[in-house]
């Protein structure tokens, strides 16, 4: 009870804070027409899938992205009462979110007609999926203009800046990310962070996070878990059943979907999976790099084209975002929060961090258990930090026998030639090791 | 949360242990089983060495004429126990009894396999006081009062002084036997220091239904002894909050901790399968850090651990910890569903 009053009476002096001195914001006229034209990539991504066999339970997932119906939903909720949280990246608290009844919203985005705003006021030479985004809530965007607050955990320099040029449109909460995930510093920080942000989170949505909330969050969280375990359970037995921009199609899916709603559409999709008797025997590609997001399925579509299927992926908008569970040792206030913060920082694998010996971990094992014949590395252009971490990943799969290619692109499609030529020469490698 | 494999047949073997250990006096009334293997140990005839004030209040009508290390004690207020007593008061009534060498190797050789085979398994699954702490902290989570993790300085300090605490119950029960060192007329005080400063002396009492003992008036002697084994059994109840604070300082668990890295039971860990989550460093008892920090090494044994084997069940990667008797793998973490409140359906 004390805690309690004490929690709402603690001013945020320690959260990070930006200073409203110097303004650089440009009004910008919302553009329907913007909306309706990701709308359209998103349904041309989704008619090139459909032109080959795909399971009957997708269905239910296109709408998310050809309809804005889940706008009408979101509209609704924010009628009602209820509060819409927008997240970055893979390290914001999921489940304190849930806890006090908000929705979160992931915004990172893959939409290229929303760079050209983006340019304006963000440097023409960094990475497209910022711009992309920061376009998007310049012009007021369906998914980003529902949006009370935005969390950005400050992982790379542009995420950093990002987030005090976007402090002009909407709210935003910075998260400072320790660089080091071993030194207990760096936990401490995390923690301490984990409760800044839900101290904010009760202020926006005027309830307290008790203990009964966080459990049925947590436990919510949970049945989304083992569905995805399950998925890629699946995936492992029968790499042929689904295909990898499938899987990133369900996988982003979450980003905007109802949770409940969502783990009812997985599950059923992977009922219909694990009935499903076709016998092939395609190449199996694990893709990791920089994060492959909808409409920018450039490099999914052109390697399925080919006989191949993505297997697996190391992206953090893929396999990566509902990984890991959430493990309380017991279930009171303080062990909940510690097991939610360790969650989001501890397996995390992003390049973010100092070291790289994690990630190589987790590609080693990853390429033996799903049996994988070929790794491919796609760096968004000038990422420097995959692009560093690319020379190491390269020697330790040159020493273990993996063939490795490296692609570097952005979100244009005046390439799409090249790279068709190089995936198609690097797949006939793979076939003639076969 | 996860369905726990391992916590369940712990729970099970400890309860049998503790009832058959305390309360199998009880049961089983035959008469002791000496052996030529393992002798039984007469007290001297005079017996003048016994101060009065602590003698147990049984005569030496036990089944198995031998001693565990763990902590089973000679304090109970039953008629007859199943084990003599614990192996420290074992080594420490040694020279004072003068055993022969010929009585006193077989139950040295007997000690060293246990500890060999099993080292700190004992600890986690079969000790009586372990099993009380872990019932403190079962009541603590059902009150609802969250866990106290005592700062690192505390876990080193205890490390350290286990051992000299150790060193220093040896010296003395050999330093009360030698004329020349002038201790002699103080042997009734001095004697069993183990015993009179563990926290099972008031504990073990307490749960058969007689009356603890504890002197501290009489000398200043008395009133020091004393007043370490208030502040040992003050250690042993904070575990309420904290979880096994005793076993960090326990002697006995002292000499296992030397058996830990070289003895039959092992845990392996493959680096490759670790997602390096830090779900087995929060779960630990003894917040031991060696399962998620070592990165080279397949084995990872710790001095400190009591084999509980929570961090096992808790894992949630496929085959990434195992633990191996000889080359058997007896139990391996595993990805299960979560238990049954979690499958149904959130209103």
């Amino acid at each position: 009870m004390i805690k309690r009053i004490a929690s709402l009476l603690n001013s945020d002096e320690e959260a990070v804070e930006f200073e409203k001195r110097y303004l650089v914001r440009r009004p910008k006229p919302r553009k329907e027409e913007l909306f309706d034209r990701y709308m359209s990539s998103n349904k041309h991504v989704i008619a090139a899938l459909k032109s080959r066999s795909r399971p009957m339970g997708m269905e239910e997932f296109d709408s998310i992205f050809i309809t804005n119906d889940r706008v009408k939903e979101l509209e609704k909720h924010k009628k009602s009462g209820r509060k819409i949280i927008g997240t970055f990246c893979n390290m914001v608290p999921l489940e304190l979110i849930y806890a006090a009844g908000a929705i979160p919203v992931r915004l990172c985005s893959g939409c290229k007609d929303a760079i050209k705003a983006g340019e304006e006021i963000f440097p023409k030479d960094s990475c497209n999926l910022i711009k992309s985004s920061i376009g998007n809530i310049m012009q007021d965007q369906p998914y980003s203009s529902l949006c009370d607050a935005v969390v950005i955990p400050a992982t790379c320099d542009g995420k950093k800046k990002m987030g005090e040029i976007l402090n002009e449109y909407k709210a935003v909460w910075v998260m400072e990310l320790p660089q080091t995930k071993d030194r207990m510093l760096g936990r401490k920080n995390w923690l301490s962070e984990t409760h800044i942000l839900k101290r904010r989170i009760e202020r926006l949505t005027k309830t307290i996070i008790n203990r009964k909330n966080l459990e049925k969050a947590i436990r919510l969280t949970h049945n989304r878990h083992d569905v995805v375990r399950r998925f890629l359970h699946i995936r492992k037995e029968k790499p042929w059943v689904i295909s990898g921009s499938d899987s990133l199609l369900v996988m982003q899916a979450s980003f905007f979907d109802d949770i409940e709603k969502w783990t009812g559409k997985a599950e059923r999709l992977c009922q219909e999976l694990e009935m499903s008797k076709q016998e092939k025997n395609p190449i199996r590609i694990l893709v990791t790099g920089s994060p492959i997001i909808i409409p920018n399925f450039k490099i999914p579509l052109t390697i399925e084209h080919f006989n191949a299927v993505i297997t697996a992926d190391e992206t953090c908008a893929g396999i990566q975002y509902l990984y890991d569970p959430v493990e309380p040792d017991e279930w009171n206030m303080s062990e909940m929060l510690k097991a939610v913060s360790e969650r989001y920082l501890m397996p995390s694998v992003c390049p973010c961090f100092i070291k790289a010996e994690d990630r190589i971990d987790k590609l080693l094992d990853m390429i033996k258990l799903y049996n994988v014949e070929g790794v491919i590395y796609h760096n968004l252009r000038l990422c420097l930090l995959f692009d560093a971490e690319s020379a190491k990943v390269r020697r330790v799969l040159e020493q273990k026998g993996v063939p490795f290619l490296y692609i570097n692109t952005d979100y244009s499609k005046e390439d799409t030639g090249q790279l068709k030529t190089r995936i198609e020469a690097f797949i006939e490698i793979l076939e003639s090791r076969r | 949360m996860k369905k726990m494999h391992i916590a369940h047949k712990r729970i099970i073997v400890q309860v049998l242990a503790f009832l058959i250990l305390i309360f199998g006096g009880f049961v089983i009334t035959t008469n002791h089983l000496g052996s030529d293997i393992l002798p039984f140990i007469k007290p001297p005839a005079t017996g003048s060495v016994k101060p009065s004030y602590i003698t147990p209040r049984t005569n030496y009508s036990e089944v198995f004429d031998t001693y565990l290390p763990v902590r089973t004690c000679r304090y109970l207020g039953s008629d007859t126990r199943i084990f003599r007593a614990c192996s420290i008061h074992f080594f420490t009534e040694v020279p004072i009894y003068g055993v022969p060498l010929r009585d006193f190797l077989p139950h040295f050789f007997f000690f060293v396999l246990l500890a060999f085979l099993f080292s700190r398994l004992m600890c986690g699954w079969i000790c009586p006081l372990g099993a009380i702490q872990d019932f403190l902290n079962w009541i603590r989570n059902k009150v609802g009062l969250s866990r106290w993790r005592l700062p690192k300085r505390f876990y080193k300090f205890f490390e350290k002084f286990r051992y000299i605490w150790l060193a220093f119950l040896f010296i003395m029960a050999v330093a009360i036997v030698i004329p020349a060192l002038g201790l002699v007329p103080l042997q009734r005080d001095l004697n069993i220091l183990s015993c009179n400063t563990c926290p099972g002396r008031t504990v073990f009492p307490i749960i058969t239904g007689d009356m603890p003992g504890l002197w501290f008036f009489g000398n200043p002697l008395h009133f020091a002894i004393g007043l370490l084994g208030i502040s040992f059994l003050t250690l042993f109840s904070l575990s309420f909050f904290g979880k096994r604070l005793w076993c960090k300082m326990c002697p006995n668990g002292a000499i296992l901790s030397l058996f830990n890295k070289g003895s039959a039971i092992t845990k392996e860990k493959d680096n490759l399968k670790c997602t390096k989550c830090g779900i087995c460093e929060r779960v630990c008892p003894m917040d031991n850090p060696k399962v998620l920090k070592e990165k080279n090494k397949k084995i990872v044994n710790d001095y400190n651990c009591i084999n509980c084997y929570r961090c096992v069940d808790k894992c949630p990667e496929d085959n990434c910890l195992k633990v191996k008797f000889f080359k058997w793998t007896i139990f391996w973490s595993r990805y299960c569903k979560n238990d049954k409140k979690d499958s149904k359906p959130i209103e």
